[in-house]
């Protein structure tokens, strides 16, 4: 990036302040990865940039709004930076305390009780954190709108996010990328026989232009749309059918479906971890209140330093996605045999590192291009189209890669047993029935379950023990009480279960209300011991008032169902480039297996036991 | 006088038939008292020891036989199971109608895998044990005495009633000891056996001879936790012996009740290859290769807490010396997903019945025996 570049964006953004950052000691980061996570950590901001810019445009705002707002923006700031400041701390805690669970984890030999507890408060420490900050944040969204129209809030939330507003801009001159047109080069040698033959492989294709919302599977009726489409496109000169492919940008087939599902999810994350709407989001960006501030022609509020340094935050996150990977690998309980073989499809070392180049140079790339337009936006230009497309063009690169990086190429298909199989496929295949059921409903954790009930712990736990534990607390509220207030205490009982698991549309609410009321009837009713005996399928019933849950089932199936699921979570994970490295580690473990040495048991001190006729215990 | 008479006067208990009235106001009632204690099925408050199992001593003593620790006792004093009073001069089992925990649990958890596959069991237990073993999993109820526990008011009539309500097919003695319970196990198995409900029994067999072929009367499957194969094992790391334990064993096989054995082991107290083999050779000989063999992992626990958890690697070990030994149906525990889940043909070893975790994801047996060559499996099957 250019000087003038940097200076101008100062002016919009506040770009990290090294002096202000705390890291810890042995929180170290190859030079390669931290110049790729603070590339990363520049995009995001310029991405910030253009997206505060497009929404200030878009409002244009009178002077008295724009005054007002500011003012917000720079209190958000205050909330942000004070924010930043405890998360720091906190980070550092995680560091220190996923540091040593992850280590733990990688000797499998279970979790010292400590080092679990301080992870669990770790992590926890966070989230209350982060429930706070969006807390303060939407008491001034809460007032920022207040500022705005009827119409400009609409305008805000309608705000595209700033790659899609990349994509809009150029809208109007699509352009074929590499991929489209390696895509229409294949189509071209194929019969039509050939497509309806691997028709789902070519919709997987599509999928990964961006050009099916991101299913792979389709209706019946747009498979048939897009058979038809793509048998006129074989038919069309090369260049031609690139053109047209590219044209495509809205898509095949109808999202609408999975968009719903997918947003539903979204407002589920948000009421669970804290969150904010678009505005929110807005204000919380340095890069608002100092696009304000430029348009008013006023200097950007005053704000310290950025507290939380990205390498130090991201190589959290590694810890993170490292635990979450040896908890998986723990519970699976791979053989020797089966790693040998997982490493065999694995991307290797070498090529993990050239697809690490290759991700850090799209991503400079995509620097390069994003500073230029946030610069111009900033500064109030309308941004050359070569600038726009570069951006587009990049970020779709960067993308590709990235996508190439984590699944190990789904495009460097394989032979095998006389098949073409992905990777994934073939590293599925590997598994037994039993572990690819327990990857199919494997849900990441930081700290495996330990529930006697079910040997599984590869994941979240599969308990009902939440909701067995709200209907026991049901049961010791007073007759009297419960009697007077049912209704409202089975509406607080189900509220707490949205909380968790997502509102109920208006329509489906009374009748999960009335299952609730009825739930708490029955496990009311019972005396202790009937209640011990049906509690477990109490729970069940009530732990199927649980939105999330049928939302993500909704579109797993929506997705291909299990083999999808069990493909895409086999690619995610299991050839997750971090998964060799410990896979490695734990071949060598298994490999240099030895028993612990003999305890000598005339050396321990010994159960007590009856001897000589003593055996009575008191009196 | 019949044994539901033969209870002891405990005023804290609380009312019967919702009238109020308590087992001591019952017994003040006599013969009418009895009638509406029968009536409901209730035998609140202790019951007393099987008489063919203890006897009195001079000096109001006891002397209990039902385990291989023949407890002598004063009056006022309580067995080492933590169960057993004298109370002047008669002995009495403070575990009846008390249990402490009441669950609805898979078959396999016991656990019994050739034993009606998938079922579920109502799975009862109570305070107190005749062990001491270290690493115990379930401390907390088996080293308490029964009253010394939150408890369900649970007479055997009750147990029955639940079954057959939730349609369970067969009711488990389990988590602690049953033979601490032995009088609630032998009133609640008989009453299951007259209904065609099966019970089955997870214990670690430090019972007599003859209360152990009582149980065999009624228990239709026994899942025997044989916890190491020395003496000094049994005796520093349980508080136990280990020879009673193989005579019970063998009067189980003799006596003909389904039978399943578990091994926790123990990472560096009983896992040797030597003593897993000697257990695996005893049980090729004493019971038969047919015989089920589980090997489970061991969590922290109790008093070995600083110990880990018992390595895989160890587990398949232990199972590939028992398939050595010629065992046929060797499991690992605790340990899911894994091969050693499964059941498979020993003549043409496919895989018959697909666990994960407790769950059954595919019994292809037909009508016992395996789809592909036909031979019988050793199990309950229906
Ligand atoms: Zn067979």
């Amino acid at each position: 990036m250019k000087l003038e570049q940097l200076l101008l964006l100062s002016s919009c953004a506040f770009l990290f302040s090294p002096a202000a950052l705390a890291v810890p000691a042995d929180a170290r980061a190859t030079p390669q990865r931290t110049r790729e996570i603070e590339t990363a950590e520049r995009v995001r901001q310029h991405y910030a940039t253009i997206q505060a810019a497009v929404a200030v445009d878009r409002l244009a705002l009178d002077a008295e709004q724009a005054r007002s707002l500011l003012a917000i923006a720079a209190e958000a700031q205050k909330v942000r930076a004070d924010h930043e400041q405890e998360l720091a701390a906190v980070i550092e805690r995680q560091w220190t305390a996923f540091s040593t669970f992850l280590k733990e984890g990688e000797a499998d030999r279970g979790f010292s009780p400590q080092v679990e507890q301080e992870t669990a408060q770790a992590n926890e420490a966070e989230k209350n954190l982060r429930l706070r900050f969006f807390e303060q944040l939407n008491v001034l969204a809460a007032r920022a709108h207040e500022v705005l129209s009827a119409q400009q809030d609409f305008l805000i939330e309608q705000t595209p996010r700033p790659e899609s507003w990349l994509r809009e801009e150029l809208a109007a001159e699509p352009r074929p990328t590499g991929e489209t047109k390696k895509f229409v080069k294949r189509l071209g040698q194929l019969s039509d026989r050939d497509i309806d033959e691997s028709l789902p492989e070519l919709i997987g294709d599509l999928r990964d232009l961006g050009l099916t919302g991101g299913r792979r599977v389709l209706s019946p009726e747009e498979r048939e749309v897009v058979r038809s489409y793509l048998g006129d496109l074989r038919r069309l000169p090369r260049a031609e059918a690139a053109e047209r492919l590219a044209e495509l940008k809205s898509g095949l087939g109808s999202r609408k479906g999975e968009c719903d599902a997918r947003s539903e999810l979204h407002e589920i994350a948000r009421q669970k971890h804290g969150g904010t709407d678009a505005l929110g989001l807005l204000l919380a960006e340095p890069a608002f209140a100092g696009v304000l501030a430029r348009r008013a022609g006023e200097r950007p509020p005053k704000c310290s330093g950025q507290a939380v340094d990205p390498v130090v935050a991201a190589l959290v996150q590694d810890v993170r996605r490292d635990i979450n990977l040896v908890n998986l690998m723990n519970g699976m309980h791979f053989d020797q045999e089966q790693i040998a073989a997982l490493l065999e499809v694995a991307p290797d070392g070498a090529r993990g590192r050239q697809d690490e180049m290759e991700c850090a140079e799209a991503l400079a790339d995509l620097e390069g291009a994003l500073a230029a337009v946030a610069q111009d936006l900033c500064a109030g230009r309308e941004p050359a189209r070569a600038a726009l497309r570069h951006c587009v063009d990049a970020a779709q690169d960067a993308r590709m890669k990235e996508t190439a990086r984590k699944g190990a190429g789904r495009h460097a298909r394989k032979k095998a047993r006389g098949q073409e199989l992905t990777p994934a496929q073939e590293a599925a295949a590997l598994l037994t029935d039993s572990q690819r059921q327990v990857l199919i409903d494997y849900k990441a954790c930081l700290i495996p379950p330990q529930n006697l009930k079910d040997p599984v712990r590869a994941g979240q736990a599969n308990t009902h023990e939440p909701q067995a534990r709200a209907l026991k607390e049901l049961r010791k509220i007073p007759v009297r009480v419960f009697l007077q207030q049912a209704p409202e205490i089975a509406n607080a009982l189900l509220e707490r279960i949205e909380q968790h698991h997502g509102r109920f549309p208006g329509d489906e609410r009374e009748e999960a209300l009335r299952k609730t009321l009825e739930l708490a009837l029955r496990a009311r009713c019972m005396d202790d011991a009937t209640f011990a005996i049906e509690q477990e399928e109490l729970a069940t019933a009530l732990a199927e008032l649980n939105r999330e849950e049928a939302l993500i089932e909704e579109l797993q199936d929506e997705r291909g169902g299990d083999e999808v699921v069990l493909c895409d979570k086999t690619r995610d994970f299991l050839l997750d480039p971090a998964m060799r490295p410990l896979l490695e580690a734990r071949f060598e473990q298994l490999e240099n297996f030895r028993p612990e040495p003999t305890t000598d048991l005339d050396a321990t001190e010994g159960a007590p036991s009856c001897k000589d006729g003593k055996c009575a215990i008191d009196g | 006088m019949s044994r539901r008479a033969r209870q002891l006067p405990d005023p804290g208990r609380r009312g019967l038939l919702g009238l109020g009235l308590s087992s001591a106001a019952l017994a003040l009632l006599g013969p009418a008292g009895r009638a509406l204690a029968a009536l409901e099925g209730r035998a609140a408050g202790p019951i007393e020891v099987d008489p063919r199992f203890w006897k009195k001593l001079p000096g109001e003593k006891t002397q209990c036989f039902i385990c291989p620790l023949d407890c002598v006792l004063e009056a006022g004093q309580t067995c080492f199971c933590r169960t057993r009073t004298n109370h002047e001069g008669e002995l009495f089992c403070h575990a009846y109608s008390n249990p402490c925990t009441l669950s609805v649990d898979a078959v396999e958890k016991l656990p019994l895998n050739h034993f009606l596959p998938g079922e579920q069991t109502l799975s009862i237990a109570f305070g107190g044990c005749n062990l001491r073993c270290l690493y115990c999993q379930n401390w907390a109820q088996s080293q308490s005495k029964p009253d010394d526990l939150k408890t369900y008011d649970y007479p055997p009539e009750r147990a029955l009633e639940a079954v057959v309500k939730k349609d369970i097919r067969a009711i488990a003695y389990t988590y602690t000891e049953p033979v601490v319970f032995f009088e609630y196990v032998r009133d609640v198995s008989a009453l299951a056996r007259q209904r065609g409900v099966k019970n089955v029994c997870a214990t670690a067999a430090f019972i007599e001879v003859e209360p152990v072929k009582e149980l065999c009367r009624t228990i239709d499957a026994f899942c025997v936790a044989l916890k190491g194969f020395s003496d000094k094992f049994y005796d520093k790391v349980c508080g136990s012996q280990l020879k009673p334990i193989l005579r019970a064993i063998e009067a189980i096989r003799a006596a003909g009740p389904w039978l399943e054995i578990v091994n926790l082991v123990l990472p560096s107290y009983n896992d040797s290859q030597a003593e897993i083999k000697k257990l695996c050779h005893w049980i090729r000989l004493e019971l038969g290769v047919k015989t089920p063999l589980h090997f489970a992992r061991f969590t922290p626990e109790y008093r070995m807490r600083d110990l880990p958890p018992t390595p895989v690697k160890t587990l398949e070990q232990c199972r590939e010396i028992a398939r050595d030994e010629g065992l046929e149906h060797v499991y690992i525990l605790n340990v899911s997903p894994h091969d050693a889940n499964q059941t498979y043909c020993p003549r043409c070893g496919k895989v018959l019945i697909k666990r994960l975790g407790f769950d059954v994801l595919e019994n292809q047996l037909k009508n016992g025996a395996c789809p592909y060559c036909s031979s019988a499996l050793p199990g309950v099957w229906a």
